[in-house]
């Protein structure tokens, strides 16, 4: 494996996505879960790398438990856990066997006209991708890293819907030339607000006691083009069990003038999306999938 | 080159400095066959997209123009050659 390849690249592999597909087909959810329980067994105990990348969220989200480093592996193994089981209802998702999605607030996101929704790898985050894909009847955009666009494929079965287009987040732009031309042309474009693409332009903002690096694209896109920014985060919930997407209010932009916007006049906007993600780390702190490490996306305060 | 060529980049150059805020430099700093991003000029992603905008808000170029043509944006001759060919004010 290369150094600075992306842990999804190496893990997930076609084999194992089509076996889990088949269990989930013939054995079910349940029996498809308890089998992912043995995997996620085998990753906590043997993926250093894997470890390693989440190990500065959990410092961060479990201060107490920040210096042992078995109750740090065991917090990795819930997450684990966690991740296999919203996986598991994206691939439900996508062999037709749907949970009930319940959203709320959609009011939010305005039916026609261009919008930056911004997600989040927190939860079963895929989902909302496939509600907007089936309910808007606007193109909706992803921006996506060159690398990960096939695993995007694998997980959402994007080659067999026609409502969404896939922007690399490669080259020179990154993606945002073709993200913003889009937006004038009244589209939609999903940003993922957590994760900055190696190289993008980045702002820190408070976040579990820490600093969180978080991109400065979704905001300056949408100043820009004089759109909505709408946060969006979906979560399964239990009894009944179903996937709940929640729409947050537009974030207050800056207005954009006749010059460059600097990075301190969108961090407002980038520091009230942070609050979000730091209420939902605290409601769900195993579903926060950021895998940081060679991104460098924590810090932590030295006070 | 001719003087309507030269005049309209010197222009250019001015307004890039000015809408980029390119603080540390003048019109004179910006040659036109060096590349505009990473090691030439040194702009990033958000600068491109500032530059699209500047298309737009002075030159009427829409954005849907310049998507997908990466060669605009190699160095700012080709920026230059292509506003000029493509403004609509």
């Amino acid at each position: 494996m290369k150094p600075n390849e992306p842990l999804n690249a190496s893990r997930g592999n076609r084999f194992g996505i089509g076996f889990f597909r088949v269990l989930l087909h013939c054995g079910g959810f349940g029996v498809a879960l308890w089998i992912s329980r043995i995997v996620c067994w085998f990753y906590a105990r043997f993926d250093r790398r894997a470890f390693a990348a989440t190990k500065e969220y959990l410092q961060l989200r479990f201060p107490e438990d920040a210096a042992s480093e078995g109750r740090l592996k065991r917090h990795f193994h819930r997450l684990l856990n966690e991740l296999a089981r919203m996986l598991l209802v994206s691939y439900r998702m996508g062999i037709g066997k749907a949970l009930p999605i319940e959203e709320i607030d959609r009011k939010f996101l305005p039916e026609r006209g261009g919008a930056v929704v911004v997600l989040a790898h927190y939860d079963c985050w895929q989902a909302s991708m496939d509600l907007m894909n089936r309910c808007s009847g606007r193109r909706i955009n992803i921006m996506a890293r060159a690398d990960r666009v096939d695993g995007m494929n694998k997980y959402l079965a994007l080659k067999e819907t026609s409502g969404f287009n896939v922007i690399s987040t490669e080259g020179f732009s990154g993606g945002l030339v073709e993200a913003s031309a889009a937006l004038e042309r009244g589209e939609a474009v999903i940003v993922m607000g957590d994760r900055p693409v190696p190289g993008a332009a980045t702002v820190e903002a408070d976040y579990l006691g820490g600093k969180l690096a978080v991109p400065l694209s979704p905001w300056m896109l949408a100043a820009r083009n004089n759109v909505p920014a709408i946060p969006v985060l979906t979560e399964l919930k239990e009894h009944p069990r179903r996937i709940e997407i929640r729409y947050y209010p537009p974030v207050p932009l800056p207005e954009a003038p006749g010059r460059r916007l600097r990075a301190a006049e969108l961090l407002p906007a980038a520091a009230r999306y942070v609050r979000l993600l730091e209420d939902a780390a605290r409601r769900n702190p195993y579903r926060v999938f950021r895998f940081g490490g060679e991104d460098v996306q924590f810090t932590r305060n030295s006070k | 080159m001719n003087e309507d060529v030269s005049a309209f980049r010197r222009e250019l150059k001015e307004n890039l400095v000015d809408w980029l805020q390119l603080m540390d430099k003048t019109a004179d700093d910006i040659k036109d066959d060096e590349p505009l991003f990473k090691e030439g000029l040194g702009l990033d992603s958000l600068d491109a997209v500032e530059i699209v905008i500047l298309m737009q808000r002075k030159y009427g170029i829409p954005q849907s123009e310049v998507e997908n043509k990466r060669e605009i944006f190699a160095t700012f001759a080709t920026l230059a050659d292509f506003i000029m060919a493509n403004r609509t004010k």
